[in-house]
């Protein structure tokens, strides 16, 4: 009887394990895929033609789930990730996620970049106010200066659309923990300074 | 009539008329009909251009709103434009509604980052565990009764 408790225990484990390590590895190729378009200028080019079509026809482009729309770096914390159109279980899994119906990164308005506690956003607790954001979203290159850090409750809407460029980083919290969370961690970022790529260039 | 008196005369004759050469009246050079020409292609480029630079400045506005959340009336010049450019029914059909961006003017909630894959490669290997225990404690407890 115990050993078949026990190796039921093993096959479930086991079967459990695996689960948890092949999500790593599938979020980790996915990374990669998403590092190599990026590298190659894919998405970067897809983006700024993105950008340029939509300030002359007026019209906003989406990119699809998945795609690479920016690239950040938190020197503070060793951060240098790709982000991805979205913020489900997928996109989450392989790098930072881009909230749809946010801004961009350099455009007006409010751009909410999440990431998971236990992924890339491991060690967003760590970044501190004044410490510097760089974000990279293919028309626009810019820095930014962390504002404000803060800890609300998973329901409060702190999340608003801004008349300027904002940058949000949104994880939750608290970051070392397991199993559900109670609250999100916010930091906001305001540009420091700007430069606008060619969109002729690129277009 | 002495020669003298002859060439003084020719002389008073003739330099009037290299004074003339000389001295002009301005007259003002005839206007062109090419120039009027010109001037109605250089109207037209810049009134096209002002309709173009209208155009723009209305779509802009109606993203704005749509940034916004406002709902625009469509207008003319987006007709014009969808009409000038065949590309942009493709951008249309993609194009976002502002409902999103409506979403977050009203505020939002900050996305749900808390991954179960820690949680699960926990119990698993604390599951794992306690099976290879439960198996090893077996495999031990017979070799025991054999001996």
């Amino acid at each position: 009887m115990r050993k078949r408790i026990g190796l039921l225990l093993y096959v479930v484990g086991g079967l459990l394990l695996s689960f948890a390590v092949g999500r790593y590895g599938v979020g980790v190729a996915r990374a990669d895929q998403a590092r190599e378009a990026w590298d190659a200028a894919e998405g970067k080019a897809a983006v700024a033609l993105a950008r340029s079509a939509a300030l002359h026809h007026g019209m906003r482009e989406t990119p699809v789930d998945g795609a690479p729309v920016a690239r950040i770096v938190i020197p503070r914390i060793d951060l240098d990730e790709i982000v991805l159109e979205g913020v489900d279980g997928d996109e989450l899994n392989a790098e930072p996620g881009h909230l749809s119906g946010s801004a961009y990164p350099g455009e007006p308005g409010n751009a909410v970049i999440s990431a998971h506690r236990d992924r890339h956003f491991n060690h967003l607790d760590a970044v501190e106010v004044g410490d510097t954001i760089v974000t990279e979203s293919g028309t626009h290159h810019d820095s930014w200066v962390v504002v404000s850090k803060r800890v609300v409750g998973k329901n409060d809407r702190a999340l608003f659309s801004t008349p300027d460029a904002t940058l949000t980083l949104t994880t939750c919290w608290p970051i070392r923990y397991l199993g559900p969370a109670p609250e999100r961690l916010i930091v906001t970022a305001k540009p420091l300074r700007r430069k606008q790529a060619r969109v002729a260039s690129a277009s | 009539m002495p020669i003298r008196r002859l060439i003084v005369l020719s002389l008073i004759v003739s330099m009037p008329a290299a004074a003339a050469a000389q001295f002009t009246t301005f007259i003002p050079p005839q206007t062109k009909v090419t120039d009027s020409a010109k001037a109605v292609v250089a109207a037209q480029k810049t009134a096209q251009a002002d309709t173009s630079i209208n155009t723009r400045l209305t779509n802009l506005k109606t993203w704005v709103d749509s940034a916004a959340g406002v709902a625009a009336p469509s207008t003319q010049a987006l007709d014009s434009l969808r009409t000038a450019n065949p590309d942009s029914a493709a951008l249309r059909s993609s194009a976002t509604n502002t409902s999103d961006t409506a979403a977050l003017r009203n505020g939002a909630r900050a996305p749900e980052t808390a991954s179960d894959l820690p949680l699960l490669a926990l119990i698993g290997a604390v599951t794992l565990g306690l099976g290879a225990l439960l198996l090893g404690a077996g495999g031990n407890r017979r070799m025991r009764t054999d001996a």
